[in-house]
């Protein structure tokens, strides 16, 4: 764990990337996901990752994230080949990696209170029972909620709560790199402007570094310091975001419907 | 005469926690042809007034006051007179239409039932007239499908063909570009638009997204905490917002630079006493806190504040 933490530059790279997933069960078919993407996320800054549904942005979170082998390429978390990392540093890095996803409810378990999902987490880190109860009121506090909730169930909760309460549990791990897939994407326009000014005094107080995942042009201009489209699975524009202009995402009519399904 | 008129309608649910007065008071009218939004925060009641309207509401809501429909009131009618008025005079656009489906039948036996069930014809030119709306709206192929084998963005469509086929008077759109992405917001919005226009519908719009109701209607009524705190013409109202919850909700939006509104939404089971709103409000008065502002009317202008009377 040490020997990654104390890189000075913490960074989390994809570097041609490629997904192919097989479908199909007689008739083996190939889908290209992604096609050579490159991006890096850095401490500190937001990388916002943009474009319409099906671009393949959620599968490149989950690349970078760990949770998915990419089919050629390779992942680079702080100059280390994630393929390469033995059990303790991969343990090291999943701890420094963390991801928030679209919807609240389903990433936290209905049948535990509040204070038991986030317990857990304490105990995978071993910290002792006694401690654990400050270090949770102080994460409820930082994302803005009271004490009060730890007894709740999440469905007690509303949409914006549950979601403040998924970051808290994902900053309880203090990660370096944050992957927000669409975390306001099920919520309110208000209660989305409360929980995006959170993650940004979140970024200036600690100086993690996100990969924000939108399809909402104005959400990416206000949260990142650079941006990356992707249009079926290839990189289409990279750069800051003052030079960065969305192509025209998709209409109803661009859908298609899959040709073998029509009968 | 209005088509719709809601005369203080009030909605409370009994549960285990408490009675949660879902709606409070509400009055509203709806003329021919014209589109009126509901906006508000999620758990502000705008769904429980649709579902009201069409008495869907579940066994636990104690309903009072009337909804009005060209001269009937809709909460006195037997529940198959209601059966009657379902459908083919009021017609619903459900939010998350892949839920709203049945996920066993095609979506071509789903569109074509209101036509079985209401005007009684034959199973063949059903499907047939199902058909010809699905190609109308781009659909062409996909009735042979299964909801859960289409996009969120096609069973949207979908859903809007299976609510106008039997061209309602009045069409109920709950929340109906939640869960699109950004791009084909617009796109729904404009297919509903050319649905009403097409059969001369009035629209109620449910939304908790500005823009939607700017775009689209002619009134708005702002809801929070079960109550209608501001109504009025949609321009005027987001344009020079009276209340102080239509300003911080305006205050929110994308193009404003997202500042949020301070605090959370109070509990449905108790909500605070005096003004609603007043625990989050920057222009907090002694009154607000005690008593509650009625809704002032004035030229065409609804408003619920202390500071406007």
């Amino acid at each position: 764990m040490r020997e990654i933490r104390e890189v000075l530059e913490v960074y989390l790279r994809a570097q041609n990337v490629s997904k192919v997933y097989h479908e199909g069960l007689l008739f083996r078919r190939e889908r290209c996901v992604l096609r050579d993407v490159t991006v890096e996320i850095e401490e500190g800054h937001t990388l916002g990752l943009f474009g319409p549904s099906g671009s393949g942005k959620t599968t490149l979170a989950r690349i970078l994230a760990g949770l998915e082998h990419p089919s050629s390429g390779d992942v680079i978390f702080s100059g280390r080949y994630l393929r390469n990392l033995r059990s303790q540093e991969y343990t090291a890095f999943r701890r420094s990696v963390q991801m928030v996803f679209q919807d609240p409810e389903s990433s936290l378990n209905p049948m535990k209170t509040i204070g038991r999902s986030l317990r857990e987490v304490l105990d995978l880190l071993k910290i002792p029972r006694d401690k654990q109860s400050r270090i949770m009121m102080d994460a409820l506090e930082g994302v803005g909620l009271s004490g009060e909730v730890l007894c709740r169930f999440p469905r007690q909760l509303s949409g914006g709560q549950n979601q403040r309460i998924a970051l808290a549990r994902a900053l309880l791990l203090d990660p370096r790199i944050l992957i927000l897939d669409e975390p306001t994407a099920s919520l309110d326009v208000s209660v989305q402007a409360q929980i995006l000014n959170l993650l940004k005094d979140i970024q200036r107080r600690r100086g993690i570094g996100y990969l924000y995942i939108s399809h909402h042009p104005a959400v990416m201009r206000f949260m990142s310091d650079s941006v990356c489209e992707l249009h079926t699975g290839r990189v289409v524009f990279t750069g800051p975001v003052e030079k960065w202009v969305p192509r025209a995402v998709g209409s109803l009519d661009s859908m298609h419907i899959p040709v073998d399904a029509r009968t | 005469m209005s088509l719709l008129e809601l005369r203080s309608l009030s909605v409370t649910f009994s549960t285990p926690s408490g009675f949660v007065k879902a709606a409070s008071d509400v009055a509203m009218s709806l003329e021919e042809h014209e589109t009126l939004a509901i906006v508000g925060e999620t758990g502000c009641g705008k769904s429980v007034i649709a579902n009201a309207i069409m008495r869907l509401l579940p066994e636990n809501a104690s309903i009072t006051g009337s909804v009005i429909y060209r001269g009937m009131d809709l909460l006195k009618l037997s529940e198959r007179e209601m059966a009657r008025i379902r459908g083919r005079e009021i017609s619903i656009i459900f939010q998350n239409p892949s839920a709203a489906f049945n996920p066993v039948h095609r979506i071509l036996d789903q569109i074509s039932e209101p036509l079985l069930i209401h005007l009684g014809i034959s199973k063949h030119s059903a499907i047939d007239e199902a058909e010809g709306i699905l190609c109308a709206l781009g659909l062409n192929g996909a009735g042979r499908l299964y909801p859960f084998q289409l996009s969120g963005g096609m069973n949207q469509r979908a859903m809007i063909a299976c609510s106008s086929i039997l061209r309602p008077r009045l069409l109920i759109a709950d929340e109906p570009t939640k869960g699109l992405d950004h791009g084909m917001v617009n796109a729904a919005l404009e297919l509903i638009r050319s649905v009403r226009d097409e059969s001369g519908a009035s629209l109620i719009l449910i939304t908790h997204d500005l823009d939607v109701a700017l775009s689209s209607s002619d009134r708005i009524a702002v809801m929070y905490c079960g109550e209608i705190v501001e109504m009025g013409k949609t321009e005027d109202v987001l344009g020079d917002p009276a209340h102080p919850y239509t300003e911080a909700l305006r205050e929110s939006m994308p193009d404003r630079g997202f500042r949020p509104i301070p605090g959370n939404t109070p509990s449905m089971v108790s909500p605070p006493a005096g003004c609603r709103f007043h625990p989050r409000c920057a222009f907090k008065m002694n009154i607000c806190s005690r008593e509650r502002p009625p809704l002032n009317n004035s030229c065409e202008r609804s408003v619920r504040c202390w500071r406007c009377i």
